[in-house]
Parts: structure tokens; C-alpha cells; sequence
């Protein structure tokens, strides 16, 4: 093939191609065309009538209300904690936290005028509220709205998670006419559980007692306060509303005999609560810490003050404590069995007494009340020999 | 070898192809209704949309004329227009007895509701005129003109779409089945509760 022959095949090339463009172009432009033409027949349906100008939005009193405006419900509600027992039930554990699967979910519904509006589909939407906090999260994150079914009126709002002090906008639209309406939620951590606990004291358990923590004589414990709920987020406002005793104990006015030993007159029973405050001596809330201080002693040595009898012969204790009278007389009356009798009801019955400190949270109205038992503490040492010598 | 300007022509020339060949996928997807029924020759519009299910939904407002366009897809404006099948039937999600002159009748069974309907049709277009305040009870009443018509109070309930307009080519090879809801003009919604306040507590 000569150069001349192959420039012409070159030119014969191009010129194909500048063709088999201009032939797709052309195609292209008539189906473009065609299409356009399907689609622009709807231009061709005769105008629909004019609808009738749309009535003003109404709530739920009649009263007219401006479609581009969002207003508030006529009535405010909120959700008082018993409102969430039954969403709850679904986490088992009855002081459960939600966990990233879970939620704390309440119902909400969409009420479309007039009631018989021939379409009352609705679509829900989730935004944050002003300058919030969380706002560089998703919304959904923290709340979602799903209604029961494409359009429903009704919908599960789902919070997933605290969030502080923002606030979050539900809005329901209508499909037809755009109307809206919403619905504000706020998050306020209220505790669902309280619990006392300390790591200082000695936690113990008896049939008759019940769990009580062993406090010693003269010393300070501190008590953890927890407050929980299923969003791990509450806030309190603790206090003490009562230091008391459980249990009915007998007392007396004692005083030793030449043998050394007690007698009783004058026994009577009363409740250890009447002097709690000897044996509990102090429970103060910082934050969320409880402080006890306990008294110098224990209740099977109490009493209330001591003094000299009328002979000045031997001291009497005042409500003293009743212990078993263990005398060396060898003839035992009836009145010796009475005062005993009264002995052993409180050795029998001591192992139920206790007392306790209740705390109060003033947020939630939850109290919760720790058992405290004292023994004697530890206020020395000795052994038998200070000296040896081999 | 070939050329630059080939080489952008053969590169334009295949953009176009695929533009092409997108745009004729684009037009069968959406007449074949994502290409899960057959391509529509014959179609039905509303308010603007193209209706290309065979199964829908819609709600009517009483106290409007409702129009609708039918068009057969490769109809040209100069092709002889062809005629369209076009009634209103019953759609009993919950059945319901009524009665007519004290004799009891089953919703379900009524076979023919489109009296009711005010049915205007025209060659390209047809209209339903729905009179304000319209119920099943005007419905059916509309069917047995002169007689005592009785419909149970509830027979609303459970009935979200009492109505089904069929509407078929001129050899019903295409059907639109499109169930009814007629009401009133929405005006406004409200939402209850309008605050929520979640606390986390549980009792």
C-alpha cells in the first residue's frame, strides 16, 4: 500500500466514525424524544378544579391555628416513673440498665382533623431542640420514632440513652395539607433504685436479723449511697429522715450485790428506738456518701446514767440492760425466776434487735434503710506475761 | 494507529450507547413497576402521578371532583382513542350485613357501586364527584335509590379502604385495582403527649 493509498484509508476511517457518531447523536435525540413525549402526556390532562381553599389548622378545641406554625398541645403530659413499669418489664432485671439493644419506650399518637379526614397518614421526624449539647451525634442515636406502619398515627418513641439537659423535637406531618404538630422530650434522671453499701463496715446476715452491717463502738463509717435507674443516669437530693431501733428489750434499775453480782428492780420493756440516738450517735450525707458515728457502748452493757443508792452501799445503773442474774444464793424464790424470765427473753430476743439508719432521696421519694448492729470494738491489747525470763 | 479525535468519538459514542441503553432500562423499570408486573400499555393518571400498579391505595376528599386521566402508552395525540372499563366495587376487609327495605344484604356481594360515585367518563378522562358528607350509608343508599337502606353504625370500622375503583383497558389485558378511602379535607393534627420526660425509673 502506497503513502497515498493509506492516507486515503486514514480519511475513510475518520470519516466513519464522525458518522457513527452522528447516527448514535440522532438515535439519542428521537428516543429522548420519544420518552419525553411519554412522560409530558400528563401535561395534556385537563386542569383539576380548583380545591377549595384549605380551612385553618384546628386544635384539638376548635380553635383555628396558622399551618406554617408550630404550636404546643392544648394539655401538657409528662410520663410519671410508674408510666415506665410497664416499658420496663421488658429488661427483666427489675433495676436493669438499657443497654445499647434496648430502650425505654412510651407510645404517643397523632390526631388528624377532622376526625374524618379520608387520609390521616403521618410521617414523624426526630431533631435535636436548641443548642444542643449532644448535637454532634445523631439524634437517632438517642431517641427514634417508629410508627406501627407506613402513614400510622401511632408511633414508639425509643430513647436508647441519657442526654443531659438537651431537648428533643418530635414532629408529626400530615401527608396531606402538611400540618404539624410536636412533641418536646426532655430527659431528667430520677432514680428507680437505691441501695446502701459500704466497704468499711462488715456486712452480715442472720435468720432473725436479716442483713445488717457490724459497726464497732466509738468509730466512723462511711456508707456508699447508689441511685440507679435503667438509664445508669439519676440525680438526688439525699437525706436522713431516721435514726432508730427495732426491737422490745427489757431494762431495770441495776446494782451489784457484795458477791459482785447484778440485780434488777423496776424492770420494764422498751423499744431500743427510745435511745438509738445513744448507739447511733450521728448520721450525716455528703454527696452521696453516708457518714455514721457510733456510741461507746454496746446494748447488753446500757444504761442511761449511774449513781450512788440511798445508803451510799452501791451504785444503781439506771435502765440498765436486764442480763441474767447469776447470784450465790443458794434458795432461789419465784421473784428470782420473774427477773430471770425477763433475762432470758432478752438473750432470746436480741439476735432479732438492730438499728438503722434510713435515708430518703428527695427527687424520687425512694428511702432505704441500712441495718446497723454494734460490737464492741477492739480497745486493747496484753498478754499474760510482760516478762519472761529463761 | 488511531487518531485522538477517533479515539474521544469512539469514547463519546459509547457514553451514548450506555445513555441510551440507561434510558430504555429507566422507561421499562418504571412502567413495569420496578420489573415486577408486565410493561403497561395502558395507564391511568391522578393529580399529576402516573398510576403503574396494579394494586393501590388513595384517598378521596368529599366534596371534590376527583378527575383522572387514562392514556395508552404508545397512543400518539393523532391515534383514535380507545375505550376504558372504569366501575367502583366493594372492598370488604370486614365483612357487614345491611339492609335494604328490612331484607338483609352481605357488603361484599354488592357487586356494582359506581352510582355512587357520580361517575363522569369521558374519552381521555374520567371523574368521580364526591358530594359532601359521603358515607357508606349514602353509598349504598345511592345504589338502591327509593328504598330504605340501613347500615350498621360500625360498619366503618375496620373498613380503611371501603372501596375499590377498577379500571381496565379496552380489552382488560391492563387492570388497576386502586382501593378508596373517601373523607373530609385533613385541617390539622395535634400529638399527644405533646412532652415526654424520661426519667429511667421503672416504678
Amino acid at each position: 500500500m502506497s503513502n497515498n493509498e493509506l492516507y486515503e484509508h486514514k480519511r475513510s476511517d475518520t470519516v466513519k466514525w464522525v458518522l457513527t457518531l452522528f447516527a448514535f447523536i440522532l438515535v439519542g435525540v428521537m428516543l429522548a424524544g420519544i420518552i419525553l413525549g411519554w412522560f409530558d402526556k400528563k401535561d395534556e390532562l385537563p386542569v383539576e378544579e380548583e380545591q377549595t381553599e384549605q380551612a385553618a389548622v384546628t386544635d384539638g378545641e376548635g380553635n383555628a391555628m396558622d399551618e406554617d406554625i408550630v404550636y404546643p398541645m392544648p394539655e401538657k403530659m409528662s410520663f410519671s416513673a410508674a408510666a415506665f413499669a410497664e416499658p420496663l418489664a421488658q429488661f427483666g432485671e427489675p433495676t436493669g440498665t438499657v443497654t445499647s439493644e434496648q430502650s425505654v419506650d412510651v407510645r404517643i399518637e397523632a390526631y388528624v382533623y377532622p376526625e374524618s379526614a379520608a387520609n390521616k397518614e403521618v410521617d414523624f421526624s426526630v431533631t435535636w431542640g436548641n443548642a444542643p449539647t449532644h448535637g454532634s451525634e445523631e439524634v437517632t442515636n438517642y431517641l427514634t420514632v417508629t410508627p406501627d406502619s407506613d402513614g400510622s398515627t401511632t408511633a414508639t418513641v425509643s430513647c436508647k440513652k441519657a442526654f443531659g439537659d438537651d431537648t428533643i423535637i418530635i414532629t408529626v406531618t400530615t401527608r396531606e395539607g402538611g400540618y404539624t404538630a410536636t412533641c418536646t422530650v426532655t430527659f431528667t434522671g430520677i432514680a428507680s433504685g437505691i441501695e446502701i453499701t459500704s466497704s468499711t463496715a462488715t456486712k452480715k446476715s442472720t435468720s432473725a436479723r436479716g442483713e445488717y452491717y457490724e459497726l464497732g463502738t466509738s468509730k466512723t463509717y462511711t456508707f456508699d449511697i447508689g441511685l440507679t435507674n435503667a438509664f445508669d443516669d439519676a440525680a438526688g437530693n439525699l437525706s436522713v429522715t431516721e435514726i432508730g431501733g427495732e426491737g422490745n428489750m427489757y431494762f431495770g434499775n441495776g446494782s451489784y450485790n457484795d458477791g459482785g453480782y447484778i440485780n434488777f428492780t423496776d424492770m420494764v420493756q422498751k423499744s431500743i428506738g427510745e435511745f438509738a440516738d445513744e448507739f447511733i450517735t450521728s448520721a450525716t450525707i455528703s454527696g452521696n456518701a453516708l457518714t455514721v458515728k457510733t456510741g461507746s457502748k454496746i446494748l447488753e452493757n446500757y444504761y442511761s446514767s449511774y449513781g450512788p443508792d440511798e445508803y451510799f452501799i452501791t451504785d444503781i445503773y439506771y435502765d440498765r440492760y436486764v442480763i441474767e442474774m447469776n447470784d450465790d444464793w443458794s434458795i432461789k424464790d419465784s421473784s428470782d425466776t420473774f427477773r430471770n424470765q425477763n433475762a432470758q427473753s432478752n438473750a432470746q430476743n436480741i439476735g432479732s434487735c438492730y438499728f438503722y439508719v434510713t435515708v430518703k432521696d428527695g427527687i424520687s421519694g425512694l428511702t432505704e434503710t441500712v441495718r446497723l448492729w454494734l460490737v464492741s470494738s477492739v480497745n486493747g491489747v496484753a498478754l499474760s506475761q510482760t516478762e519472761l525470763e529463761f | 494507529m488511531q487518531s485522538k479525535g477517533q479515539t474521544a468519538a469512539k469514547v463519546i459514542g459509547v457514553i451514548l450507547v450506555l445513555a441510551l441503553l440507561a434510558g430504555i432500562v429507566a422507561v421499562i423499570y418504571r412502567f413495569t413497576n420496578g420489573f415486577n408486573e408486565d410493561f403497561k400499555t395502558f395507564y391511568v393518571e391522578y393529580d399529576g402521578e402516573q398510576i403503574l400498579t396494579t394494586e393501590s391505595e388513595m384517598h378521596l376528599v368529599e366534596g371534590n371532583t376527583h378527575r383522572f386521566g387514562v392514556k395508552y402508552t404508545f397512543d400518539t395525540e393523532n391515534s383514535e382513542p380507545k375505550d376504558y372499563n372504569v366501575k367502583v366495587i366493594p372492598n370488604a376487609e370486614r365483612d357487614f350485613d345491611f339492609t335494604v327495605d328490612g331484607e338483609r344484604y352481605l357488603y361484599s356481594k354488592e357487586g356494582d357501586m359506581t352510582a355512587a360515585f357520580g361517575l363522569n367518563k369521558q374519552d381521555t378522562y374520567f371523574e368521580l364527584v364526591i358530594p359532601e358528607d359521603f358515607s357508606l350509608q349514602y353509598a349504598l343508599q345511592s345504589c338502591y335509590p327509593g328504598q330504605t337502606v340501613v347500615v350498621p353504625s360500625e360498619a366503618e370500622n375496620g373498613n380503611a379502604y371501603p372501596y375499590t375503583l377498577v379500571v381496565s383497558s379496552y380489552n382488560e389485558s391492563v387492570v388497576y385495582r386502586i382501593d378508596l378511602s373517601v373523607g373530609a379535607e385533613v385541617t390539622g393534627v395535634t400529638l399527644d403527649p405533646e412532652q415526654i420526660i424520661f426519667t429511667g425509673t421503672q416504678e
